[in-house]
């Protein structure tokens, strides 16, 4: 009996070894992968340390359960099922482990799997609403609309101010041909989240199914404007693997919507913060150097032009942001290279062939601005800056014809740059003889300077019309 | 001129292949799998090459596509497929990250098929005599139309490079007529379809153009952790799509501008052309990647605008812009109009759009069922076809991801999955859980449909993004009745391309399908309508009373009741089904 004795410590001791090399259970060895993979550094750092600590305590449902939430905060819905199914298993009564299973099990498609996880969360923890609603997502989803309905509608009971119960209510209710409801529904969730844009659309869509257009238009007005906005978050647990993010992205888009509001500023300083956290982030340096450009700092500027082309040759956009602070400098030949660059790394940019066909034209190469300007007509044909510059450009090269057919395109818009367009028509028309209709547009784009007051243009518009006046007389 | 149809001989040997077909069903009754691969056995040897060197260059993952075709118009379907190429042409064999398979030959390859007149499916490649590898550009997709109505299907190629039309010279070769013809694009171009936009009775062209990613201009893009992966559709701007209006003479006209196309940019990659709004003329609906999707309704008068956003069609339920792959328009639910199934990313459903009549839609994604089981698979090529010839239009879903997948990290290649079947069952969609080849993982991109076997059911062709062309028989659908129709326009466009067959039973819902050959993702499929009819009660219970077509001019026409399992030529102003 003793060499069982001993051959059963030895098996012992090698098992126990080789738990301890891994450090995972067996059923994670698979996220061994997780040491080999590239990740931005502040995310790898953070994946793991968090993987250290399970292996370190295998035994451990925090440990699992952790790592979990941060790999579902990264997309990988794969590995983090894994985790969370051992925290799960390590303690059966936890209604967190549970739902995020069921959630992550959604992502992957075991449809039924989470819902019976989902609905395992709720028999431990009934008060958590959210996890109801998202019960009722899945159950529309696969298409059982009753059940759909009974979970949004128990959720609602407990939890009246759930926006996105009532528009998944308004779902249900739209599936079943109830429109009147589902307009109810929806409005509900207009009301109790303003900006929600799922539910200004799908309230736009109940009103076209009504029959009411102009409500349909009004909620795609609305919907236009808050598309772009953070939509409800409702669900406590989730926005917690959410806040786990510590890439990048995070202040890059931060930054990106101050960019947009024009808090200049502001936007630096959290695009800075992003390229510190990701040094790699080229799209984060593309925008800096418009933003130090436009502060004048162009030192600064070119250290992010310098950073993003060394990083990534292939983003036109940093030879155009570049060149346009070249442009505001007078360096015009600096300015046309940098243009070319970016054309060279991506031929279609319209942007990039309006600026360097203006710069052509304004250095008497008008030939070669109209070719670029057609080309970006090309790519973007509602360009109507690119329209203008090349109707302009022929009135230069004596192509009056052509010059009045593109610039006939340019004034349908009425906007502070419409009175300008419609000086460059007439003067199209004058160039080729046409008086009659230069005084015209001459009159039309003088109303429409005044009515927006803008009185200096108007006035040159006024002499330039008593001088057309004058030469129309004389004929 | 002789036109390949007027071949008597090929109707004797297109019975013989009708024999063939019933033995075959008779052997593979009983089965369990509704298709079989049958690449292999058949010649149809192909391996898709992406040419990837590690630059992550977005063409490698997006290609490619294929085409069914009766080039030789001997009355059975041969196969287009386009091939990839290496992009950066600063590299050598050497660095390739996938070794160039063994019989590997440049450029894309037609394959014909040999079943008639051996009555063996069999395919030999015919590219060298055919002339139609390509120009050395990263192979797309595929459009097939006789653009110059002299009975011989021509050639549209989309690349990423320059875009070429090959035109059919009748004896089994093909002339590049890119330049002449004016539509030798040369950007990211992805499907194309065939339409005669302005009812002139000369096939006109459509292009989707993807984004303006270049080989100089490729980013570098990371996953939401850091890790590289192929940059996404908004990574570079979009771009408009082509229009090009057939002069008659050869020679196509871009229209883009002028017909109001161009008035807005999209990350194109599928479209489908039906008239949408039941005013008889063809309209265009474009799936877009990541940006709204557009219809461009014909205003009839040469131009088109897009009332996505209004018809409800532009986004989904949710108000996102999917990313729209793959596209096909029916009528599923049997309601008289064509409704729009399109396929989008992991973590986002599949798209159902249900058309009212005029032209506005809903989306029933979910209230068919077909919303979570999308949810996991990056949807490409599909379409609704009958497989199992029970009336109901199901659909086949080509899936293959584009972004890593965690578990297949590490192996050559990590996008592959599974493809998917689903049978409409009347009020819902269910998955056929098949297994076979619908468990076999592939990064599967285009998908071509059509009666490759003749025997009166829907096979598929399916491309995989560098792999092995999968050609899919139905081992199922022969069971039960069946009609097809050919149908040839005489004021029409030749080949016939957005006339409606509506067939008549007696005590049901009259059934139509659209003669076309565009939809899914940069494949042409079989333009030869296809009729399920059920088993013999189904069809003693309501007997075929007759068919009507509308013809794309306008025009209707009443053909008496054809006999069941065969198919029919039909010709315009005929009144009679060709002998």
């Amino acid at each position: 009996m003793a060499w069982r004795f001993v051959l059963t410590t030895c098996l012992a001791w090698s098992f126990a070894r080789g738990q301890s090399t891994t450090g995972l259970p067996p059923e994670l060895v698979w996220l061994r992968q997780i040491e080999h993979e590239e990740f931005e550094p502040a995310v790898g750092k953070q994946i793991r340390h968090a993987y250290d600590q399970l292996r370190n305590q295998p035994q451990s449902t925090e440990a699992a359960g952790k790592l979990g939430m941060i790999l579902q905060c990264y997309g990988k819905y794969e590995l983090a099922e894994a985790c969370y199914r051992r925290a799960l298993g390590l303690k059966p009564d936890a209604f967190r482990w549970a739902y995020y299973l069921g959630n992550v099990e959604a992502w992957i498609g075991k449809t039924r799997d989470a819902i019976g996880d989902i609905q395992r969360a709720l028999k431990i923890d009934e008060t958590y609403t959210p996890a109801r609603v998202r019960l009722a997502e899945l159950l529309f989803e696969t298409g059982d609309m009753d059940q759909s309905r009974q979970a949004f509608e128990a959720a609602l009971r407990r939890d009246a101010r759930l926006a996105s119960a009532y528009f998944g209510l308004g779902r249900v209710l739209g599936a079943r041909g109830d429109w009147l409801q589902a307009v109810e529904s929806f409005r509900r969730a207009c009301d109790l989240a303003p900006r929600y844009a799922a539910a200004h659309y799908a309230l736009a869509m109940a009103y076209k199914k009504l029959g009411d257009p102009a409500k349909m238009r009004e909620h795609l007005e609305i919907y236009g404007r808050v598309k772009e906005s953070p939509q409800p978050a409702e669900d406590p647990l989730m926005n917690e693997v959410k806040s786990l993010y510590m890439g990048g992205l995070s202040q890059f888009a931060k930054a990106s919507g101050l960019m947009r509001e024009g808090k200049t500023k502001e936007a630096i300083a959290e695009f800075e913060s992003a390229v510190r956290v990701n040094p790699r982030m080229v799209m984060a340096h593309v925008d800096l150097i418009a933003l130090y450009g436009k502060l004048g700092q162009i030192q600064q500027a070119e250290e992010h032009y310098r950073s993003a082309t060394a990083l990534d040759p292939g983003w036109g956009e940093a030879y155009y942001n570049w060149g346009l602070i070249l442009l505001r400098q007078h360096q015009t030949d600096d300015a046309i290279t940098a243009f070319s660059e970016a054309l060279r790394v991506n031929p279609y940019y319209a942007d990039a062939h309006i600026q360097l066909g203006a710069l052509l034209d304004e250095t008497a190469r008008s030939k070669g601005a109209q070719r670029h300007f057609r080309l970006a007509l090309d790519d973007n044909p509602a360009s109507r800056e690119a329209r203008f510059l090349l109707g302009r450009s022929l009135i230069r090269t004596g192509e009056f014809n052509e010059a009045i057919a593109q610039l006939s395109k340019t004034i349908d818009v009425d906007d502070e740059k419409t009175a300008v367009c419609m000086q460059t028509l007439a003067v199209a028309h004058q160039r080729a003889g046409n008086l009659n209709p230069a005084l015209h547009f001459l009159e039309l784009a003088r109303d429409r300077a005044r009515a927006r007051k803008m009185d200096q243009l108007a006035a040159q518009l006024q002499e330039q019309l008593d001088q057309v006046s004058k030469e129309a007389l004389a004929r | 001129m002789k036109t390949p149809w007027h071949i008597a001989a090929s109707f004797t040997v297109f019975g013989a292949c009708l024999m063939f077909a019933w033995i075959s069903r008779a052997l593979t009754a009983g089965s369990a799998a509704p298709f079989t691969d049958a690449a292999a056995e058949t010649g149809l040897e192909f391996r898709h090459f992406i040419g990837a060197t590690g630059s992550y260059y977005t063409p490698e993952i997006m290609g490619s596509g294929v085409a069914v075709l009766d080039y030789d118009g001997d009355g059975d379907l041969d196969v287009f497929l386009l091939q990839g190429a290496m992009l950066d042409k600063t590299k050598s064999l050497a660095d390739l990250l996938f070794p160039a398979p063994e019989r590997h030959f440049p450029g894309n390859r037609l394959f014909r098929n040999e079943l008639i007149p051996t009555g063996k499916l069999h395919f030999v490649d015919v590219t060298d005599q055919a002339g139609v590898a390509g120009n050395g550009a990263f192979g797309m997709g595929a459009a097939v139309g006789d653009y110059d109505n002299d009975g011989y299907s021509d050639l549209f190629v989309t690349n990423y490079g320059r875009n070429m039309l090959y035109h059919n010279n009748g004896n089994g070769t093909f002339t590049d007529v890119t330049a002449v013809a004016g539509v030798g694009e040369d950007s990211f171009s992805a499907s194309a379809a065939f339409l005669d936009y302005d009812r002139d009775g000369y096939l006109d062209l459509f292009v989707t153009r993807y984004n303006a990613f270049t080989v100089q201009g490729n980013k570098k893009c990371y996953n939401y952790a850091g890790g590289r992966e192929y940059c996404g559709p908004g990574d570079y701007a979009s771009l408009a799509s082509k229009l090009y209006h057939n002069d008659g003479h050869g020679h196509f006209v871009n229209v883009t501008q002028q017909s109001g196309i161009g008035s807005a940019t999209g990350n194109g990659l599928g479209v489908v052309c039906a008239d949408f709004n039941g005013d008889g003329w063809p309209d265009i609906y474009v799936a877009n990647d990541k940006t709204p999707n557009h219809l461009w309704m014909n205003q009839h008068d040469g131009t088109f605008k897009d009332l996505a956003l209004f018809s409800g069609a532009a986004y989904n339920a949710d108000g996102k812009a999917l990313s729209g792959m793959g596209v096909t328009a029916a009528d599923f639910d049997g309601d008289g109009d064509e409704d729009i199934f399109i396929t989008n990313l992991t973590g986002e459903p599949n798209s159902l759009f249900q058309n009212d009549g005029a032209g506005s839609f809903e989306d029933v994604t979910n209230t068919y069922g077909l919303g979570q089981a999308s949810f996991p698979f990056t949807g490409f090529g599909t379409l609704w076809f009958d497989y199992d010839n029970d009336g109901l239009l199901d659909l086949f879903v080509a899936n293959g991801e584009v972004r890593v997948i965690d578990s297949q990290r590490g192996t050559p290649f990590p996008f592959r999955q599974r493809s998917q079947l689903f049978h409409h069952e009347g009020k819902t969609y269910r998955e056929v859980a098949s297994g076979g080849v619908f468990d076999q993982l592939h990064v599967n991109r285009g998908a071509a449909f059509g009666d490759i076997d003749n025997d009166g059911d829907i096979d598929i062709v399916v491309t995989n993004a560098n792999g092995p062309v999968r050609l899919l028989l139905n081992q199922v659908g022969a069971r039960n009745h069946w009609l097809e129709a050919q149908l040839r326009g005489v004021k029409s466009n030749r080949d016939a391309y957005g006339a409606r067959v509506t067939l008549y039973r007696k005590g049901r819902t009259p059934m139509w399908r659209r003669v076309a050959a565009d939809g899914s993702y940069l494949s042409a499929q079989d333009p030869r309508v296809h009729f399920g009819l059920g088993g013999d009660a189904d069809l003693a219970k309501a007997p075929i009373e007759k068919l009507v077509i509308t013809w794309p001019g306008g025009a209707s026409e009443t053909f008496d009741a054809p006999k069941v399992d065969q198919l029919l030529r039909l010709v315009e102003g005929s009144g009679k089904p060709m002998k």
